[in-house]
């Protein structure tokens, strides 16, 4: 039982660490850009 | 047996922090509303406070744990809580006056039929909204409780395992959130969640109050409550880590109000299990509850039914996970006077809760479906067309949550 919830939180850390942070479709174009793309 | 000091204070005190889950379940699906019915969204869950405490005190007590009839409902011989005085009640809670036990179970009575408001969010009337709680709390509430908890209880004598309210509370209420937006309908329009601070400080606050309904279900300052405090703490916080990954899994990014649902949800799975399993076992509930919980909530849109605040996915679902976990992962070395489950070499106990869960859906899904159907031809349940545009703040209470916009 305890490795199974080691297993459980384990997979929850390496999801953090995977996962992209996407920008969603309908939100792009709503957010002014950085200052560094308006450089650019 | 005498009254132990400890155990009264642990009881009175849980009570307190019991009553707090019930406003703070207003804040939690107030934010989850528009601005418009922010207000009558926070008076439904402060109401029912109110109407159950004063039910509770005159019928419902007695019908919920009252002298069996046949192990369906309690008798009337504590009506008003005639009889019902200091000395503990032997049956029920042997170191506590009988009083504090009345108390804490009121709690419990007031926030089930709360819950079950986030389904009428933004459309119900406010007199159908009152007639709804008071017949659904004798009607449906009472005599679950009294099969679960009661002294000669159907499913108490049968041998299912409710620690502290998966069936009671949580899958009556869900199930019972599902059927009446099916009878009540959807709203004209959708709304978007109004102020998604609030729902997370009620959140707080709940997982706060959530203590004194787990751990005090132990019903003493002892061990057992010790174990089901942090198995309550553990799960709600594996379902938020759960939920709030699996929603970045699959829109993309971690939503502050998903860590918010799944603490809910984790709290929800415990709750008939928080007396019955380890810490580890608690882990692996939280996990199936921010899964489980999170795809229930994507599934009922496509069933077209607008369960405005998703009380069916948090609270049915959880509940049921809940109760069919407790008969995977209970074991007596926690609680010698439960059962050892399924992981325990026990695989009855899961026929066992399994028989619960399907009692308490089937009696709260058809139950609901009357008493809706009843208001609704006598004096209606919705509010007009006009007046859900304006919002129920300002049509059903001459309100407005907020004076600027």
């Amino acid at each position: 039982m305890e490795l199974a919830a080691l297993a459980s939180f384990a997979l929850l850390v390496v999801a953090w660490v995977a996962l992209p942070l996407r920008r969603p479709a309908d939100i792009v174009g709503t957010i002014e850009p950085a200052e560094e793309q308006r450089a650019a | 047996m005498d009254i132990s000091a400890g155990d009264t204070a642990w009881i009175l005190l849980c009570t307190a922090l019991v009553m707090l889950m019930t406003p703070a379940l207003g804040f939690f699906y107030a934010g989850l509303v528009g601005k418009r019915n922010a207000l009558s969204t926070l008076l439904h869950s402060f109401f029912v406070l109110c109407l159950i405490s004063v039910q509770f005190v005159l019928w419902g007590y007695t019908l919920a744990f009252g002298p069996s009839q046949g192990g369906l409902i309690g008798g009337l011989d504590w009506f008003g809580l005639a009889g019902v005085g200091v000395e503990p009640n032997l049956d029920y809670a042997a170191g506590v006056p009988h009083l504090a036990f009345v108390a804490f179970q009121m709690m419990f009575a007031v926030i089930t039929p709360a819950l079950i408001t986030g389904a009428f969010a933004e459309r119900v009337s406010f007199k159908a909204f009152i007639l709804f709680t008071l017949l659904w709390s004798t009607i449906v509430y009472a005599p679950i409780a009294h099969w679960v908890w009661g002294v000669g209880g159907w499913l108490r004598v049968f041998g299912s395992l409710d620690f502290a309210g998966g069936t009671v509370v949580h899958i009556s209420s869900g199930v019972s959130a599902l059927v009446a937006a099916v009878v009540i309908g959807r709203r004209l329009t959708k709304t978007e969640p109004h102020d998604a601070t609030m729902t997370i400080l009620g959140a707080g606050l709940l997982w706060f109050g959530w203590f004194g309904f787990n751990a005090g279900s132990a019903l003493a300052a002892n061990g057992l409550a010790a174990n089901a405090f942090i198995v309550t703490n553990t799960a709600a916080a594996m379902g938020a880590l759960t939920w709030l990954t699996v929603s970045w899994i699959h829109r993309g990014q971690p939503s502050a109000l998903g860590a918010a649902l799944g603490a809910v949800a984790g709290l929800v799975a415990i709750t008939p299990a928080a007396g019955f399993v380890n810490v580890p076992a608690s882990i692996i509930i939280g996990l199936g509850a921010g899964t489980i919980c999170y795809l229930a909530m994507l599934l009922r849109p496509r069933l077209r039914v607008d369960d405005a605040l998703d009380v069916w996915a948090v609270h049915g679902i959880g509940g049921t996970w809940g109760a069919v976990a407790t008969g995977l992962f209970a074991s007596v070395a926690v609680n010698s006077a439960g059962a050892n489950g399924l992981f325990s070499g026990n695989p009855e106990l899961v026929l066992k809760q399994l028989v619960a869960v399907s009692a308490t859906w089937l009696y709260a899904g058809v139950m609901t479906a009357v008493i809706v159907k009843v208001i609704q031809l006598t004096v209606g349940l919705r509010v007009g067309e006009e007046a859900e545009v304006v919002g129920l703040d300002r049509s059903q209470h001459g309100e407005i949550a907020y004076q600027a916009d």
